[in-house]
């Protein structure tokens, strides 16, 4: 029996802004811990970094089974597929040795959304250290920065104001 | 509606972004060459911000959310001003808020102008016909009629560019089967779109009917 434990160090929820946003976390440390072992079955585990992925719609709905592809850096050919869960989360474990932009896109019944996930090389004491080490976890998102319900709101307003002032002008100018 | 930044190759949103500047530009035309362009300009705008807004209103139509189109309508009462519209409020939508994207602002365009130009002609049959008792009843279907060919024609051109432009590393059979699942939610809007469109084109008909009426169409006596 293998047990994955995931241990989420810090979650940054990045509030999404579009259709679909995607705030990823990079977080954790998935251990494979060794439980049984028969007929000469081996097991080992090994720490690595992995990549949570959130995916959302702008109504704050997970956006679940989508389609999920990974790119490595410089590659246009899929590194990993698989599918987001029941709470929009897609987690893979990047290959540190090939640092760079790695892309992860989601995509489900024409919807979707592409994010550009920076992966450092791994540092010295990374491969050294037996035990978990701490990673800084970071965040980002798709698109820009979300906006609460008030600033869309003033931005909605603003907009619907200045249509209605231009009909305003030209409704004027007829008189 | 709304096709996102990513989803369809770049060809495809290069034609696009070429075939609403044709689209635009025809519109355009024929606008100036009305006895007086300004004329629509008013409503063009407010009907600009309802189309806006009502992106942001979502229906909750198990297993999805749906939101307003008006595309039907603006077509119905704008006529070549609702291809316009429909790409000023589309652009606002996709920089303010990521509805759709700027790559995609051509496809959008079509996908929600063209239809709306189609409703504006089938709404507009009724001028071609003299004014009877049922004159009322005749608006009230049509405009129905022009409302859910509004959407509906968009639902079809949206559906039909996603399912042609699956990429190869996609899962076609589970993509299609979200595709279905998501076209199955958005069937009632096209009820829904078509009530509301017959209801405020009665309602106008009722308190300013001169707002159905346009340059280019002119009603048989």
């Amino acid at each position: 029996m293998v047990t994955i434990l995931l241990q989420l160090e810090n979650l940054y929820r990045v509030a999404s802004l579009g259709k679909l946003a995607l705030p990823m976390v990079l977080v954790s440390q998935v251990g494979w811990v060794e439980r049984a072992i028969a007929h000469s079955v081996e097991m080992q585990y090994q720490t690595t970094q992995a990549i949570t992925v959130q995916a959302k719609y702008d109504t704050g709905q997970p956006f679940v089974n989508a389609q999920v592809s990974v790119y490595a850096p410089n590659s246009d050919t899929v590194w990993q597929t698989g599918m987001t869960d029941q709470k929009g989360q897609f987690t893979f474990a990047p290959d540190v040795t090939k640092p760079g932009t790695w892309q992860v896109k989601a995509r489900s019944a024409g919807h979707g959304s592409i994010l550009n996930i920076p992966v450092k090389p791994p540092s010295p004491t990374a491969t050294a250290a037996p035990q978990p080490q701490s990673v800084e976890p970071s965040s980002a998102t798709t698109s820009k920065a979300g906006y609460t319900s008030l600033q869309k709101g003033v931005m909605v307003a603003s907009v619907i104001w200045g249509l209605v002032g231009t009909a305003l002008f030209f409704a004027g100018r007829k008189r | 509606m709304h096709v996102p930044d990513g989803i369809l190759p770049a060809p495809l949103s290069l034609a696009g972004y070429g075939l609403t500047g044709l689209t635009a530009w025809f519109c355009l035309r024929v606008i100036n060459r009305s006895s007086d362009p300004t004329q629509g300009i008013p409503k063009a705008a407010l009907l600009t911000a309802a189309f806006f807004s009502a992106s942001l209103i979502h229906i909750p139509i198990p297993p999805a959310s749906v939101h307003f189109v008006l595309n039907g309508l603006l077509g119905v009462v704008l006529g070549y001003y609702a291809f316009l519209a429909i790409m000023v409020g589309l652009f606002l939508q996709a920089v303010m808020f990521g509805h759709g994207g700027l790559t995609t602002l051509g496809i959008n365009a079509l996908i929600m102008g063209i239809p709306a130009l189609i409703a504006y002609f089938a709404f507009h049959l009724r001028d071609r016909r003299p004014k009877t008792s049922n004159h009322r009843l005749i608006t009230g279907l049509l405009a129905f009629l022009a409302g859910a060919i509004g959407i509906g024609l968009a639902m079809v051109l949206f559906y039909g560019l996603i399912l042609f432009n699956l990429p190869s590393d996609l899962n076609a059979e589970a993509e299609r089967a979200a595709l279905a699942t998501l076209a199955l939610a958005h069937l009632p809007l096209i009820g829904i779109e078509g009530v509301f469109t017959a209801i405020v084109v009665l309602f106008l008909e009722r308190v300013k009917p001169e707002l159905l009426r346009n340059p280019w169409f002119k009603a048989v006596p």
